[in-house]
């Protein structure tokens, strides 16, 4: 008994010591770390499948788009993860400017059109998203309202207080919506419009998706979402109709990049090389992912996958990203105001 | 008279106590000195030299400014109400007699708070009052907006009240009965009474209690997160968006320096001008007391509704979050599903692994160092122990968000690098939350005799052994209280740890901001009910391993 | 095995806030092997300073500390082997009385049976048996200071030190527990150094006392030779009492020498032993103990006065008289059948015996 509380605290130090050792061995382990916007399930299915396929297990996280890009500034000197993926381009172009990646051209990208990635290999673009409306049914039956089919349509009175979109502060969902808005309008125009949009506006959310599952249930009519977060509400069976303005919309592209100063940069290049194949665009059709793959030669078969019909308003991704700060600061001044 | 030069005799210095005091400081300096003096230097160093240019561009955004205020006005409206509810509770509990269950109702919603992950209230104040919330519905007011001030200040007054509460009951437990009836032997009516003698001489009480909840309030971060909505942004929320939303680091460090002014005065007002006033009011032990007077029987019923109200509003709040976790779409489809714990337990287990892990090691760590520190700073008479005790209290007194964005900014680069690393999180909450077991270590120090350890001494005991067998059983009580407080902390923080987690080290409360931010909020309750579960089984285990260890762990309150 | 203790030029100095305070003073003093010396003095004297000094609890400023003929001076508190009774008692709160009184055997890794025998041992002999499961908050004040004593006497310590042990208690418990203490003492043959501001208690078991004032030895004495012939006019007034007239040296023969007080002569005795030095003319100090005057009426021999008070104590009889010079001057007489009762306002003479008259330098 004497000795027990001696025993014990030589076996707690041990202990601590080793855990200390663990905690900083571990960070050296040949580990792929990885940031991801994509939903939990999506992320999942395409991470789980790289590690089946090569070996290589990866850490990874999901944060929005504005953390992300947060973090991988304030990690620059020390880069937590190797490779980021499902990112705007648009903030691929950001993080470049700012030296956040390197540049790389994975193999098997000679198939992704030009329009989706960097020419200098900062950023390759694995999938493509149109904004769109959600609304939900049982809420414009109620009101005795049509889909929405036109930007201006959202400005009706009837919708106060009741539409929840994302936050251009911290989504890259809220980004795409002022980029579609300004595309279509011009840019004074847009912010004109988002204000008395704001009249409407119950809560802006801080993630893209947020707000989609309030309207599925009826917490709120409708909002502005990227197609596969609209999408994956329909999937699920709740009763909400997806729309598109007939001024059009912008569509994302969802992009992965390597990170400058990666600590595991062969495990990175071997995962870009990797997602860059038909392979992996053919995990979204296999695994209920609502994205449109950005290699022509992947096939689709969901129609509502199927853009042709609507129109997309073509975006200047380099504009974009070099004034993201400048168009979120007058949002904030002029919208929020 | 000989001369005090020659053959002068010194202490001897014991080497491992000089040591561990060494130890300390340099702990302190990395952790705590550290990254204080790197977010400083970030906010006011910018090309070159010393310059305002940084905060200039903070506040010259009106975004900002608004923030600034309506921080002030959120902390001021929180700590009157607050301060209004602790007091209306302390004043029942100490002067009326209550019944039992009313009673039972008060312990339970102080627990609460405490042993809850901090936005529970919040997401129950959604769950009843948000956007198609049960209450709404029940009360047919379709067009109600819980978010913004509103939500956030009832939010903040039901999870803070409670700290105003019982640094009242103290105040006015210690208000002599006696003082009562001399105001009612000359005459004076009950309500009279309360208004001219027990209402003025809780003044300093209420002053505190102010503050305390001011400060609060001023480095809340989860309840406005998801409370406050675009229209009321306040500062710590704002910092935490500077940085992720604008990717822009150095106005976060900006803005959240602007909090820790405010911060800063609020403690050094509390800390020397109030405590130092504190008892003055208050007379000593008398004779014989009287039975507590309450302050009318009109007064008395208002009071019993009022406070019965409320508590069952808070407990209902609570249980809506167990039963929120237990069905399928809250509000939609209620029917009974167990997915969303299912969901805690594979998704998410992970952030429940490591919150614990981090918890457990922090709590190790944190409870023996707040020992150490309590111990050095009053038993031995070694050099800056008054900059060592503020030094060990400063984490824990700035704003949560202050320190994170701190921590974020000194470990990511430069000579230490532990972005990442778990050993980052531990340290903060060791340097943060160990605070309150060096309060209570002090405490109880102070009102143990010096002369029990020289007892030891003397009958042979090393320093050593006394501290083992006399000294360490004997502040037994409040070690277990530093222990028990350092892991819910580390188990329900977020407002500093938000901005160290990692790929590696995720936390609970993190992923729980995370379910509401995408509005999952029966996941959200699932993970909170987890929380709360664990943190009641450690309570529970703490409690058994100290009178295991101590058997006579409860004998020392008798005292001396 | 009982060993001398011996304090060479110990002296404390304590600084706070950049004032030095010095609390013992070069202090000097020899205790034999087995015998019992008691600290006297006015609280704030030094006295537990010193004897924290010879615990270990304080590091002396200069000087040494010797127990037997060992240099303790640089030797930590928990190996001198000294035993120390504190004033509030300072017993484990958390431990049994078993477990406080073994606590410093256990210290010794003692065989568990040894223990038992020696604690069951040291209960004996402080008279305390069958509470060896109690706590100490479940005992009385007079237990409580038994069970520390047996705490500190289990270990056998060489000396034994003790700081105003018996303050805490009620009058009647101190008077029987100070016996008991003395008797212990001398059946162990222990020193021991015995802290107290109580002039009765030091009287009454001392073997020498001695006084201190101002962190300075006073003297040090036998109790009867501190009363009969203190060695300054602190000692004087501090022990018992005594009335202390100032007057003026006016001849000075040899070893007797006439003092002058108010028109009274008095020739004492000059303490040669002490080498007092008087001039003519010098102011001197006459202490005179209360019970050396006797009251009759007046003439020319004796000190005129009036009864202020009379008080009686039932053995003996207090006076207080205010002589012509003012002075209030303090009679004890002592109660017999036929003594006369002053009373209040009578005027009465004083007659001081000159062989009771102790000449003081002032």
């Amino acid at each position: 008994m004497k000795r027990c509380g001696w025993w014990s605290t030589v076996v707690i130090f041990a202990l601590l010591s080793l855990f200390f050792v663990a905690d900083f061995a571990h960070a050296e382990k040949e580990q792929l770390n990885a940031y991801t916007i994509w939903s939990e399930r999506y992320a999942n299915a395409i991470f789980t499948a790289f590690t089946k396929d090569t070996g290589i297990k990866v850490n990874w996280m999901r944060f929005s788009s504005g953390e992300v890009q947060a973090r991988l500034e304030a990690e620059k000197n020390n880069p937590q993860v190797d490779v980021v993926f499902g990112n705007m381009a648009e903030a691929f172009v950001d993080g470049v400017q700012k030296g956040l990646f390197d540049p790389y051209k994975p193999k098997g990208a000679e198939n992704i059109p030009d329009a989706f990635k960097d020419p200098k290999g900062y950023w390759t673009g694995v999938a493509i998203d149109p904004i769109c409306f959600m609304f939900n049914i049982k809420f414009l039956k109620d009101h005795n309202l049509n889909p929405p089919m036109s930007w201006q349509d959202l400005l009706n009175p009837a919708y106060k207080g009741q539409l929840q979109m994302a936050d251009p502060r911290t989504s890259g969902t809220g980004m795409y919506r002022l980029l579609s808005v300004i595309q279509a309008m011009g840019e004074d125009e847009a912010y004109k419009y988002e204000k008395a949009l704001s009249q409407n506006v119950q809560v802006y959310t801080k993630s893209g998706a947020g707000g989609a599952l309030p309207i599925a249930r009826g917490q709120a009519a409708g909002g502005i979402f990227f197609l596969v977060d609209a999408l994956e509400m329909q999937k699920k069976g709740y009763n909400v109709t997806i729309s598109y303005p007939k001024e059009g919309v912008v569509a994302g592209i969802e992009a992965m990049g390597l990170v400058k100063g990666a600590k595991h940069p062969d495990l990175a290049k071997k995962f870009l090389d990797w997602a860059s194949t038909e392979r992996m665009q053919k995990l979204y059709e296999e695994n209920d992912i609502n994205l449109i793959p950005s290699n022509p030669n992947v096939p689709v078969f969901d129609p509502a996958l199927d853009i042709s019909k609507i129109k997309v308003l073509p975006l200047d991704v380099e504009w974009a990203g070099k004034n993201r700060d400048r168009l979120v600061e007058r949002w904030i001044n002029e919208v929020l105001q | 008279m000989r001369s005090f030069s020659k053959n002068k005799r010194r202490q001897k210095p014991d080497t491992a106590l000089v040591a561990l005091w060494l130890g300390i400081w340099i702990f302190l300096s990395v952790f705590v000195l550290y990254p204080l003096a790197r977010l400083i230097y970030v906010v006011f160093f910018s090309d070159g030299g010393v310059s305002l240019a940084v905060l200039n561009k903070v506040f010259s955004s009106w975004y900002n400014r608004k923030a600034f205020i309506n921080s002030l006005i959120l902390a001021s409206a929180v700590g009157i109400s607050g301060t209004a509810f602790g007091f209306l509770f302390a004043f029942s509990v100490t002067r009326i007699n209550l019944p039992k269950i009313v009673k039972w109702f008060i312990s339970a919603i102080i627990v609460l708070p405490f042993v809850s992950p901090p936005f529970t209230s919040s997401i129950a104040l959604t769950m009843v009052l948000g956007p198609n919330g049960l209450l709404l519905k029940l009360l047919h007011i379709p067009d109600f907006n819980i978010y913004g001030f509103l939500g956030t200040w009832i939010a903040e007054t039901l999870t803070y009240f409670p700290v105003a509460f019982l640094t009242l009951t103290a105040v006015l437990q210690a208000i002599d009965p006696n003082l009562e009836d001399a105001a009612m032997s000359m005459g004076s009516t009950a309500w009279h009474t309360f208004c001219t003698v027990t209402l003025p001489l809780s003044i300093p009480g209420l002053a505190n209690a102010f503050l305390l909840l001011f400060g609060s309030s001023l480095a809340d971060f989860a309840t406005p997160l998801v409370m406050a909505g675009h229209t009321f942004p306040v500062l710590p929320t704002q910092a935490y968006m500077q940085i992720t939303g604008m990717y822009d680091i150095q106005g976060g460090a900006a803005i959240s320096f602007v909090l820790l002014v405010p911060a800063l005065i609020v403690y050094l007002l509390q800390h020397y001008w109030v405590e130092g006033r504190y008892y003055v009011t208050v007379s000593g032990k008398a004779g014989a007391r009287s039975k507590p007077k309450g302050a009318g029987t009109i007064a008395e019923a208002v009071m019993l509704a009022v406070i019965s109200f409320i508590s069952l509003f808070i407990i209902f709040l609570y249980s809506i979050i167990f039963l929120g976790s237990l069905v399928k779409v809250w509000g939609v489809d209620n029917s009974f599903t167990l997915e969303n714990y299912m969901y805690v337990f594979t998704v998410g287990w992970k952030a429940v692994k490591d919150t614990v892990m981090i918890a457990l090691v922090s709590t190790g760590i944190g409870s023996v160092l707040g020992v150490a520190i309590g111990y050095l700073v009053n038993r031995k008479e070694l050099p800056g122990r008054k900059a060592l005790e503020f030094m060990s209290l400063l984490n824990y007194v700035l704003p949560g968000t202050v320190i994170g964005i701190a921590y974020a900014i000194a470990f990511s680069s430069g000579p230490i690098v532990l972005t990442g690393t778990m050993t980052i999180i531990v340290a903060l909450c060791v340097s943060r939350y160990d605070a309150t077991g060096i309060r209570a270590t002090t405490a109880t120090l102070k009102q143990i005799d010096p002369s029990l350890e020289e007892a030891s001494l003397n009958l042979g005991a090393s320093k050593l052994t006394t501290f083992r067998k006399v000294t360490v059983p004997l502040i037994a009580p409040a070690i277990a209280t530093g222990t028990r407080y350092l892991f819910v902390v580390s188990m329900t923080a977020i407002s500093a740890t938000i901005f160290l987690v990692s790929v590696r080290w995720s936390l609970l409360t993190v992923r729980i901001l995370e379910c509401i931010t995408e509005l999952l909020f029966a996941q959200a309750a699932a993970f909170s009910v987890v929380l709360v579960l664990i943190v009641a089984l450690a309570m529970w285990a703490i409690r058994l391993l100290f009178s295991m260890l101590y058997p006579n762990y409860f004998r020392e309150q008798r005292g001396i | 095995m009982t060993v001398p203790i011996y304090l060479k030029h110990l002296t404390k100095v304590f600084y706070s806030n950049g004032t030095a305070l010095k609390a013992v003073d070069d202090v000097n003093l020899q205790i034999e092997a087995g015998e019992l010396v008691t600290l006297l003095g006015p609280s704030g004297c030094g006295k537990t300073t010193i004897l924290r000094m010879i615990a270990g609890f304080e590091t002396p400023t200069e000087g040494q500390v010797f127990i037997g003929k060992r240099d303790v001076t640089d030797i930590v508190a928990n190996k001198r082997n000294i035993g120390y009774v504190f004033q509030n008692y300072a017993l484990f709160p958390h431990m049994t009385v078993f477990d406080n009184i073994a606590y410093g055997l256990k210290v010794r890794k003692l065989p568990a049976y040894e223990i038992k025998r020696r604690v069951t041992e040291a209960l004996q002999m402080v008279s305390l048996e069958g509470v060896e499961n109690r706590f100490p908050n479940q005992l009385s004040g007079g237990e409580q200071q038994r069970v520390a004593l047996a705490r500190v006497l289990v270990i056998k310590p060489q000396v034994l030190l003790m700081d105003e042990p018996l303050s805490n208690l009620d009058a009647k418990l101190r008077i029987y527990m100070r016996a008991e203490i003395r008797q212990l003492q001398k059946k162990l043959g222990i020193t021991c150094i015995y802290v107290t501001h109580d002039q009765k208690e030091a009287l009454a078991m001392a073997d020498r006392i001695a006084v201190l004032n101002e962190g300075k030895v006073e003297q040090v004495a036998t109790p009867f030779e501190l009363y009969v012939n203190p060695a300054s006019l602190f000692v004087a007034d501090f022990i018992g009492q005594a009335n202390i007239l100032k007057g003026k040296a006016s001849s000075i023969k040899g070893e007797l020498m006439d003092v002058l007080f108010h028109g009274v002569t008095f020739t004492v005795q000059i303490d040669a032993q002490r080498r007092f030095k008087f001039n003519v003319g010098d102011e001197v100090a006459l202490v005179v103990r209360p019970e050396s005057i006797k009251l009759g009426n007046a003439d020319n021999r004796s000190l005129k006065g009036k009864v202020v008070s009379t008080v009686f104590l039932g053995d003996e009889i207090e006076y207080a008289v205010e002589i012509t010079s003012g002075d209030l001057i303090r009679v004890t007489e002592p109660y017999r059948k036929d003594a006369h009762l002053y009373s209040e306002g009578e005027t009465v003479g004083l007659y001081l015996d000159p062989l009771d008259i102790k000449a003081l330098p002032v």
